[in-house]
């Protein structure tokens, strides 16, 4: 098993997405782009997810705990709230496998032959944050306006993982920042599966994969993509 | 230490080895080939030059960019010799420098110059393929002109050409060093050399003492830093001797 990640500002401001990827877990962070000091606030969640993501958490309350976790580190840095207005995918690879996500994104793993991609689209264009969990006046606004919709449902492609993971036919999971809908001339789908088709996978597959295909690419949006190789 | 594969050049018998794929790590690599002059007129300074490459190698070692280093070190005497291809310091060790001049014989260094960017380019290459980025760094260390090569000085100075051309490797820097040359007529024709083949810089020295070498280490190995920093930027890293 190999992981990597990597992330890369589309250089019109400072990046705002964040990515992480050790022996036992992938995650990445996209901060909202008209908030101050998401670029931390990105980060906090990506290393808080790491240190959570080994507890007997699931989903939700996975979420919750990091959100904790990252609103007392903010308090801590004396950062606005909304620092810490920032999306989270993260894959925990300790037991199994287990997506969590809150916010927007996308989510792509190989089957068999089969790429699969699943983009998830925040309502109204107005993600749910997982710091809006510590926050329960934005939390009740932002249900009030989109529905209980708040962490994106991802039991039925954990179920899938699982399943393929113990008949050893899953061989690669990747997640990305909804930056990879923001590049010209080129469909979301087009872009993943592209990121996805590693020439080589050992060492820093990722890094190599997105510098080489966003080299005489436009983009609009920050991208982070982190992915395991089985 | 990872094995080396063996890789062939299609214009050539003779091929280069390297540190296959599935050991390489990093996104991007310098391609580095330092080709050092083993006929019978280095002997005078044979554990000098190999000082040199000791110095060379060691102060690569303490770059920051030292994982981003491939070295190749091929000889040329009676004819060309690679002592060993591209791979990573940490498969470099200082005792591998010592006494690993074999001197004598006559001075095949246009054969060295084809191999050392043909190899170059070929291992970039495969490199820039599996979605690597690789720039590349040439040092000839030589005492003398060219007396024993296959090839023609034109036909080395078409496969520089040919190589900077196909934009294979983002940059490559080449540099011709003469050491020890105090004659005229070899300061001649190593120039009339430099300027045939279009190396990217020509440096004489006009001794071989252990300070001027240990000068040149320095020099080598900042011009080795430089271009390895300059990766990403599309330009060559500039030099200073």
């Amino acid at each position: 098993m190999n992981t990597d990640s990597y992330f890369i500002s589309c250089k019109t401001h400072f990046c705002q997405d964040y990515a992480l990827a050790t022996e036992r877990q992938l995650v990445i962070s996209d901060g909202c782009s008209s908030a101050k000091h998401t670029d931390v606030g990105a980060r906090l969640f990506c290393w808080s997810y790491y240190q959570v993501c080994n507890k007997p958490f699931k989903s939700f309350n996975l979420l919750f705990e990091v959100a904790n976790r990252v609103d007392a580190q903010r308090l801590g840095l004396r950062l606005p709230k909304e620092s810490a207005y920032a999306t989270l995918i993260g894959v925990d690879l300790i037991n199994g496998v287990s997506i969590s996500m809150c916010g927007d994104g996308v989510v792509a793993y190989v089957i068999g032959r089969n790429l699969i991609v699943k983009s998830f689209i925040s309502p109204n264009n107005t993600p749910y944050y997982p710091a809006y969990m510590v926050d329960e006046l934005v939390n009740n606004q932002w249900v009030r306006e989109n529905g209980d919709n708040r962490v994106i449902p991802t039991n039925v492609i954990n179920d899938e993982l699982e399943t393929a993971l113990e008949n050893e036919t899953l061989s690669m999971i990747a997640i990305f920042s909804d930056g990879v809908s923001s590049i010209d001339g080129m469909s979301e789908i087009d872009v993943v599966s592209e990121l996805c088709n590693f020439k080589t996978t050992n060492g820093s597959f990722v890094e190599r994969r997105v510098k080489r295909f966003l080299k005489d690419k436009t983009f609009h949006d920050d991208i982070s993509m982190a992915a395991v190789i089985f | 230490m990872d094995e080396l594969q063996d890789f062939q050049l299609t214009t050539s018998n003779f091929g280069f080895s390297g540190v296959g794929l599935q050991d390489l790590g990093a996104s991007e690599y310098t391609l580095v080939t330092i080709a050092v002059d083993r006929s019978g007129s280095v002997a005078g300074f044979r554990d000098e030059l190999e000082k040199c490459v000791q110095e060379v190698v060691e102060s690569c070692r303490k770059s920051p960019r030292a994982d981003n280093l491939l070295i190749r070190l091929i000889g040329f005497g009676q004819n060309f010799s690679e002592i060993h291809g591209f791979k990573d310091l940490a498969s470099c060790f200082t005792n591998d420098y010592v006494n690993f001049l074999n001197v004598g014989g006559m001075t095949a260094l246009t054969d060295a110059v084809v191999n050392g960017i043909e190899s170059m380019t070929t291992y970039g290459k495969t490199l820039i393929d599996n979605d690597y980025e690789a720039n590349g760094i040439f040092v000839v260390i030589t005492d003398g002109c060219e007396n024993n090569s296959t090839n023609t000085i034109t036909q080395a100075s078409k496969v520089l050409a040919d190589s900077v051309n196909s934009e294979l490797l983002e940059s490559l820097v080449t540099i011709l060093v003469g050491v020890n040359i105090n004659d005229s007529s070899c300061s001649n024709a190593l120039s009339a050399f430099n300027t045939t083949i279009g190396f990217t810089e020509y440096v004489e020295l006009s001794n071989a003492s252990a300070k001027t070498l240990a000068k040149l280490a320095k020099f080598v190995s900042q011009s080795i830093s430089s271009q390895s920093k300059a990766l990403g930027s599309g330009v060559s890293g500039s030099l200073t001797f």
